[in-house]
């Protein structure tokens, strides 16, 4: 280990980097490394990659998608044969359940009502309810849009391109985040959140439900960040 | 369901849900789904297969709580589940090629290599283009800040195993994020 030391790769240096293989040999080699700019170089870019990484900002799941887990949970449950032990004895205690937990059965139950045709079609239920959205609250609808992805027709990506490219070149290139149906000011659109390539920037574009590659109208866009 | 004075912890949420109690599942997946939505959403790089994966997660957690043994925390043993259900959908091809966030929806043309890399989207762009098994690897490891002994746990393979994906995939990470150049320098 002390004779002369040949150079490290990217992949030894990336082992290194996470600790391999053993203590010993890590030592040995990051005395190799300390003494070579190039897997100095090299390891700073590791350490930057780690770096990135970790500052990723934890996603929140949309509402509209957890409604969905809760819907089939609360499906789960209303399918269980009256329970399928005993029923807790706390429930059995009284004549009336007690309030949390028929506040939790009620929900359960109408969560499974409402949302009845989600559950069993994992990722291809019923589409959601189409919100009312007046212009001042686009930006707040937005970021509670990343994420979904109600887009009626223009679900398909091509057709979902060809719109943005006629009516809107500048947003042709920017990336989809989420999309929902929404009733913009008494009008059906589509509202498309759109990364604009930098960190926390948004393009949020509201378009007509028909557009497409023949076109169709921009119902309100909007740039954050 | 629980004491006023303190919240149930995750083992005898599960205990209650196994005996019966109507809302102890709910509240432990309360307690988890935005972490397991977490997980989900950067392996699989969408939001309609990461909510696919994390329902069939809860539903196969809420099952089968009865096999639950103990031999790892609930939160490991939820980890877990939602791991293989990502898995399960990238072996079986069930991950969507339509949707919005893979690469067919990336724009043609970029203006500024590293303008875009400094991106939340380049992060999530670049770790679908690493293998699955380093993916998740560096996912758990450097994304969602896990131990390597927890990782290790989640995907029940030695620390070793959990070092060496990572190597692997943040040295292809280094390259696709700009930090380093094809081939080393």
């Amino acid at each position: 280990m002390t004779g002369p030391a040949e150079p490290l790769d990217v992949a030894a240096l990336a082992a290194l980097d996470a600790g391999l293989p053993d203590e010993a040999a890590t030592a040995a080699r990051r005395r190799v490394a300390q003494a070579d700019p190039r897997a100095a170089e090299v390891l700073d870019a590791l350490a930057a990659t780690r770096a990135e990484l970790a500052a990723e900002a934890e996603p929140e799941p949309p509402a509209a998608v957890v409604a969905r887990w809760d819907a089939a949970l609360a499906a789960e449950q209303a399918a269980r044969p009256a329970g399928p032990r005993r029923p807790t004895r706390r429930r059995r205690r009284g004549p009336v359940p007690r309030p949390g937990l028929l506040a939790g059965a009620a929900a359960a139950a109408v969560t499974v009502a409402a949302a009845a045709a989600v559950v069993g079609t994992v990722g291809v239920g019923a589409p959601p309810p189409v919100p009312a959205v007046a212009r001042v609250d686009l930006v707040a609808v937005a970021t509670s849009t990343v994420g979904v992805l109600d887009l009626g027709d223009l679900a398909d990506p091509g057709r979902r391109a060809a719109c943005l490219r006629t009516v809107l070149p500048d947003a042709a290139g920017e990336r989809l985040l989420g999309g929902r149906r929404v009733v913009l000011d008494g009008r059906p659109g589509v509202l498309l959140v759109l990364a604009t390539g930098t960190r926390g920037g948004l393009h949020v574009v509201t378009v007509d439900p028909g557009c497409g590659p023949e076109g169709g109208a921009v119902l309100a866009q909007v740039r954050v960040g | 369901m629980s004491p006023a004075s303190r919240p149930l912890a995750d083992a005898e949420l599960l205990a209650a849900h196994r005996a019966g109690d109507p809302d102890a599942f709910g509240e432990l997946a309360r307690r988890y789904r935005r972490e397991l939505w977490a997980i989900a959403v950067r392996t699989l790089g969408n939001p309609h297969d990461a909510a696919d994966a994390v329902q069939e997660a809860l539903v196969a957690a809420y099952r089968r709580a009865a096999s639950y043994r103990g031999d790892a925390s609930v939160r490991t043993w939820l980890r877990r589940i939602v791991v293989n259900a990502c898995i399960d959908r990238i072996r079986h091809e069930r991950v969507r090629r339509t949707v919005p966030w893979p690469e067919r929806d990336l724009p043609a043309r970029r203006a500024d290599p590293a303008v875009e890399v400094a991106t939340r989207m380049a992060v999530g762009e670049a770790l679908a283009l690493v293998p699955v098994e380093q993916r998740i690897a560096v996912v758990l490891v450097d994304v969602q800040g896990y131990p390597v002994a927890e990782a290790a746990a989640i995907l029940e393979v030695p620390v070793g195993t959990v070092k060496s994906r990572c190597a692997r995939g943040r040295a292809r990470l280094a390259v696709l994020l700009g930090h380093l150049r094809e081939e080393g320098r």
